[in-house]
């Protein structure tokens, strides 16, 4: 019998363990580097984070001059504009769910962050577009202060969730799944069709 | 003797098993900037058109995180505005110098941005050399909490977070925490720091 309790204590132990081990499995402790107080010489870095207007994609779908399943084909210069820095993506389009486009033609597409003169600008909550990398993307015309559009040359959306990233995921019907960086919404081709109709009429 | 001896085991395993409950926490905090701000100072200097209210809104939001994350920070650690104006209003300016502005950057953009600038001087080591914190005027702001106004305070403390180096989180269950990612009108939430931003202060700085 004792040897039965020192075998529960046992694995009450391990299981302490085990769940201890798990405490900060939802945090995000990214590698951290050792500080130093003074330096004079190295590579400009600059990160943005944003506090955006609580909103849904339904919000976003609405206000938006395209939506689109794309996929990408290459990247432009940086350039910084109005406060941020941007750098262009160009996009081949695949499957217009709204707007005035068709099917291979191309976009180019803002995306906050980039690099001008060695000094890097990189903004935290934001997918990582790469070449042939498909997506869906709920796009606007670029405004100014005043609301009113700067350009109607390229687009651009609201960085966590205009471009939903292709998944492995797939549905009971076997169709891809594009996820939102966030909230990490997701949706297949056609739900996102039914999606943009139901919004847009 | 034996149901007894179940009876016993079941106890022993229930009173183990609420004591590892109560010890184990699952914290929601994500770590924004890279070794964060050990051992400085970080002065603003705020946009001179900003309201008296206003100015006492970002003291507020400095002073939240300055005492309550107190143990968690080294104790030279202390971020504020002391009362110094800057005329700056275009958001972002690289000059060594850290900045509240504000100015109209469109009604679908940001509420409030942060932008940290490093020295990058070896493969992982940064020097911290600027923080500025933008507040998109396009928006409509309010010193109070008041119906269809963003609450100055709630979204400043938020920034705040971002200067001690945590990141956004943006899991749905963590949409009460200070860090969170989006902001409604109203809302006054984000004004009080909580275990959780307690809790990333303390990873990033190693404070008690």
């Amino acid at each position: 019998m004792k040897k039965f309790l020192v075998l529960i204590l046992a694995l009450l132990m391990a299981l302490t363990a085990v769940l201890s081990s798990c405490a900060n499995q939802n945090t995000d402790t990214r590698e951290e580097s050792n500080f130093e107080s003074t330096v004079d010489t190295g590579r400009y870095v600059s990160q943005y984070s944003m506090l955006y207007p609580d909103c849904t994609i339904d919000e976003l779908i609405e206000r938006s001059v395209l939506v689109v399943r794309a996929k990408h084909k290459a990247v432009l210069d940086s350039e910084k504009r109005d406060t941020l820095v941007y750098t262009d993506h160009v996009f081949e389009v695949e499957e217009v769910f709204f707007g005035d486009k068709s099917v291979g033609d191309e976009i180019t597409v803002q995306f906050i962050g980039g690099v001008i003169d060695d000094h890097e600008y990189i903004y935290e909550d934001q997918i990582d577009i790469s070449e042939s990398n498909e997506v869906i993307m709920i796009l606007d015309y670029p405004t100014d202060g005043n609301d009113e559009i700067v350009t109607t040359d390229r687009y651009t959306f609201h960085p966590p969730m205009g471009v939903l990233d292709l998944t492995d995921e797939k549905s009971d019907e076997g169709d891809v799944y594009y996820e939102a960086y966030a909230p990490s919404v997701k949706y297949t081709a056609d739900e996102m069709r039914d999606l943009v109709d139901s919004v847009k009429g | 003797m034996k149901r007894s001896m179940i009876r016993s085991l079941v106890a022993v395993v229930c009173a183990v098993l609420s004591c590892v409950s109560l010890t184990v926490s699952t914290y929601a905090y994500a770590i924004w900037m890279n070794g964060g701000n050990k051992g400085t100072y970080i002065h603003f200097y705020a946009w001179s058109g900003f309201s008296k209210d206003t100015l006492t809104q970002f003291d507020k939001a400095f002073d939240e995180w300055n005492y309550k994350a107190y143990s968690a920070k080294p104790k030279s650690l202390w971020i504020d505005r002391s009362g110094n104006l800057t005329d700056q209003t275009v958001a972002f300016v690289n000059n060594d110098k850290n900045e509240i502005t504000k100015g109209n950057r469109g009604a679908s953009r940001y509420l409030m941005a942060t932008k940290a600038t490093s020295i990058l001087y070896e493969s992982d080591k940064y020097k911290l050399v600027e923080v500025d914190i933008d507040v998109n005027g396009s928006i409509p702001w309010a010193n109070s909490v008041l119906k269809n106004y963003y609450f100055v305070q709630n979204a400043f403390t938020h920034e705040v977070g971002h200067v001690y180096g945590l990141d956004d989180v943006d899991a749905d269950k963590y949409s009460e925490s200070t860090m969170y990612y989006t902001a409604s009108k109203n809302e006054d939430k984000k004004c009080t720091i909580e275990a959780d931003d307690i809790a990333g202060i303390k990873a990033i700085y190693g404070g008690n």
